[in-house]
């Protein structure tokens, strides 16, 4: 019923509608889910590969990802100030012990002073690593892509060291489960 | 109304219905139906502020002032669905010689988290202080830091890393600050990279804004070059502003129906352009005139006479009717002569341009009403340049489809389908008549309504008799003009119905406008919000829908302790209408925002949204008297 020129036209009708919606509503003042990072700071991009990257651990010793080369890494920023970020530590820790056998790592990686991160760890046991991002020039937030530092955020690496998926906001076991599919599935 | 003006208006839609649709007018319409779509959906989703995280400086706003001497005083503005914490806001002097006292905090809300025990947060607004001492002389300025740490409660859930701002406040003079203070930091340098990108790009409600500001204190501030460009832009935009759906419709079935010949298409287009325009030009001179003899007009300002409701509303009803296909035009022009149905073609899209238009001013796209203000105070010429300009703008789209052979190719076969989809949009412009039957009762009340429905059923008895008629038969025809001279008296009987009652019941927390009580409201420095509106005004209404009924608007007033004080222009208001000339407004809406201490009012946008509210009422609590 409908020729292939119809369907064309509506489609530039429904963008035409939809500037008309933004000039009329104004250039919406929210913020793009993430702004560009400050000049001559090289991020990661999806696909990147991340296991050259170092951070320090709370003791001080440097700790390369590629210490993890081999497994599917959880890469979990957060800080003990952020309510939304020790909600879901609990969740996480539980389940890396669900999946310790099937090679599955989650790493958090503070964004806040290696003391208050160590006591707030002990209090909530959670046992699985933390490095510190506090100090590490550039922030490491920024580097894997969150360039506004809101937490907490979460990367997905291959067993390869290639970034596969970001998520800022809270994870669910659903989302990790899907993740961890996707690792799984995804070519070396 | 004389009979006649009635038949010749009834008759007018003959024109715009004639069975065999082009393809042109389908893919109009259906372009139309699209925007309207999603322009309903964005009314909608203006009051939700959802989706998308605001820079931390808009999340938190932070404003600093010295309240009096040795105290600063911060005022953070907090976005709904955002907080801070209480224990993570921290402030400290840098200036060499000035010892900070301790941060007084409010308490907050307490909430309990299992693992960073008791929290205490802020939603909406705080207030914090911080005193100060100096070792020896005040310097002239100090300079603060501040630092805050918050969340956004709703998904995604997540916090802000902390955020640390720098003010320099002046403290000459050491009583409240004076203007060169005005609670202006120098903003700071957020660290936070996204304030950098944000305040790069300005946004068109920054822009209407300006405009709007510029336009409350020099209207011929705004040049012509520019006036025309916002004419042309706003013209455009017009064609895709919601309230235009039955313009929309009338224009996608009637501008282009005849179709077959490249001629014909090109002469309808231009008939349809000269008949917007020509429009627009008589609205410019009908200004002028009125102008010259110092009356009140603005933009939709014909609505104020409820028998042109009353009519507009028919005519739409008259529309539906067609498109709906329960009265068939056009059966008995066979035996007219062709010529004269050209001619008729002709006249027919000149006057959809017409009725385009006046349908269309309840309306005021974004960019117009700038242009319009500089309009109405412009010298004649610049005027109707304005005008014309609008009204290319308006014509533009439809005509460049009429005129360009290519892009007419580019539309869909004609089908049974167009003649669905026409009889779908009969019902939007059902529901157009029964918002301006709606007005009409606001206006003259339930007689009122009796008689423009009266109308419309004539109206419906008229076209049913005259498609079942033959040619020839003059008792028919005769019969066929009686039931439309009833439909006109009916129509004129609206002008006899005196003003429903004025007991406008406002509800406990607004006041009516009067210019008397607002002057009284300044002088004891209370800060005002004026809203000037109609019910005929979809830009109001919608305004209202999105950010003025909603809850957030009230708890805003009672924060920042502002009247919210409202005038109803649906009738003739000569005291609104001088109030509306002083702020050298084209029409409504009309936002103005007094400041607290009395000061002169700042005009707002047409098109509100929640954030700009904030902004100036907050802007209009904290800013100190200008004099």
């Amino acid at each position: 019923m409908m020729d292939r020129r119809t369907i064309v036209i509506l489609v530039l009708a429904c963008l035409a509608a939809a500037g008309g919606w933004w000039l009329q509503n104004g250039w919406a003042s929210r913020m793009p889910d993430q702004p560009p990072a400050p000049v001559g700071v090289k991020t990661f991009a999806v696909g990147d590969s991340v296991s050259g990257y170092t951070l320090p651990d709370a003791t001080g010793q440097t700790t390369t990802l590629a210490k993890w080369h081999g497994k599917v890494v959880v890469l979990n920023f957060w800080a003990s100030w952020c309510v939304p970020c020790i909600k879901e530590m609990p969740m996480l820790a539980r389940f890396q012990h669900e999946h310790v056998t099937d090679g599955s790592q989650v790493i958090g990686i503070a964004m806040e002073q290696p003391q208050s991160a160590a006591a707030f760890v002990k209090r909530v046991a959670v046992d699985y690593p933390i490095l510190i991002g506090i100090d590490a020039d550039p922030v490491p937030t920024t580097v894997f892509g969150d360039t506004a530092g809101l937490l907490p955020y979460s990367v997905l690496i291959s067993r390869d060291g290639r970034i596969l998926e970001t998520k800022l906001g809270p994870l669910d076991e659903a989302l990790l489960e899907d993740w961890l599919k996707e690792a799984n599935a995804a070519k070396p | 109304m004389k009979p006649g003006a009635g038949r010749s208006m009834w008759l007018r839609p003959r024109f715009l219905v004639i069975p065999m649709l082009s393809r042109p007018i389908l893919v109009r319409l259906m372009v139309f139906a699209a925007a309207l779509f999603m322009a309903a959906g964005a009314h909608a989703q203006t009051s939700s502020p959802g989706e998308g995280l605001l820079p931390v400086t808009q999340a938190f706003a932070l404003k600093a002032t010295i309240a009096k001497p040795g105290v600063v005083a911060l005022h953070f503005d907090i976005a709904p669905h955002y907080y801070l914490y209480r224990g993570r806001i921290h402030a400290k002097i840098l200036t060499p010689g000035v010892t900070a006292g301790t941060l007084q905090t409010p308490a907050g809300t307490r909430e309990h988290d299992p693992y960073l025990g008791d929290v205490e947060i802020y939603h909406d607004a705080v207030e914090a202080s911080l005193s100060y001492t100096a070792a020896g002389a005040v310097p002239a300025a100090l300079k603060v830091e501040v630092e805050y740490q918050g969340c956004h409660e709703v998904a995604p859930k997540i916090c802000y890393p902390p955020n640390t701002e720098t003010f320099t406040l002046p403290t000459s003079g050491g009583g409240p600050i004076g203007a060169a203070g005005g609670g202006a930091a120098d903003g700071g340098a957020p660290r936070n990279p996204l304030t950098s990108s944000l305040t790069g790009a300005p946004s068109a409600q920054a822009l209407a804004g300006d405009q709007a500001t510029v336009q409350a204190t020099s209207p011929i501030g705004t040049g012509l070059a520019f006036a025309l460009l916002l004419a042309f832009v706003g013209g455009l935009i017009l064609n895709l502003m919601p309230c235009v759906l039955p313009v929309l419709a009338i224009k996608a079935v009637g501008v282009l129906e005849g179709g077959e010949s490249r001629q014909r298409a090109r002469a309808h287009a231009l008939a349809y352009a000269a008949g917007v325009i020509a429009t627009f030009l008589a609205i410019g001179f009908a200004i002028l005139g009125l102008r010259g003899a110092g009356h009140a007009v603005g933009w939709g300002t014909q609505l104020q006479q409820p028998v042109i409701v009353a009519v507009l509303a028919c005519v739409l009803f008259a529309v539906g009717l067609s498109m709906s296909g329960v009265v068939q035009f056009g059966s008995g022009l066979g035996n007219v002569g062709i010529g004269l149905t050209r001619r008729g073609g002709t006249a027919g899209h000149f006057f959809t341009g017409v009725l385009a238009v006046v349908v269309a001013s309840p309306c005021t796209a974004p960019f117009m009403g700038v242009a319009l203000a500089y309009a109405f105070v412009a010298p004649a010429a610049h005027e109707l340049l304005v005008m014309l300009v609008l009204g290319i703008g308006l014509a533009l789209p439809l005509t460049l489809i009429g005129l360009v052979p290519a892009l007419a190719r580019w539309l869909p076969k004609p089908g049974r389908w167009m003649e669905t989809l026409k009889q779908i949009l009969a019902f939007p412009m059902y529901l157009s008549a029964v918002w301006l039957v709606w007005v009409l009762a606001h206006q003259r009340g339930a007689d009122a309504v009796a008689l423009v429905l009266v109308a419309m059923v004539l109206l419906a008895a008229a076209s049913w008799w005259h498609g079942r008629g033959r040619p020839g038969r003059t008792l028919g025809h005769a019969f066929t003009l009686v039931l439309a001279v009833g439909a006109a008296a009916s129509l004129y009987g609206v002008t006899r119905v005196a003003p429903a009652s004025q007991a406008a019941s406002l509800n406990g927390d607004v006041i009516a406008f009067s210019p008397a009580k607002l002057q009284s409201l300044r002088d004891a420095g209370t800060p005002v919000f004026v809203d000037i509106g109609a019910d005929w005004c979809v830009t109001c209404k919608a305004n209202e829908y999105a950010v003025l009924n909603t809850q957030g608007f009230k708890h805003l007033l009672a924060q920042t302790g502002a009247v919210y004080m409202k005038g109803d222009w649906t009738d003739v208001d000569p005291e609104i209408g001088a109030y509306l000339k002083s702020f050298h407004s084209p029409g409504v809406p009309l936002y103005v925002v007094y400041p607290r201490g009395g000061g002169d009012g700042r005009a707002l946008p047409t098109v509100l949204t929640s954030s700009l509210v904030r902004n100036a009422l907050v802007h209009a609590d904290r800013e100190p008297a200008a004099r």
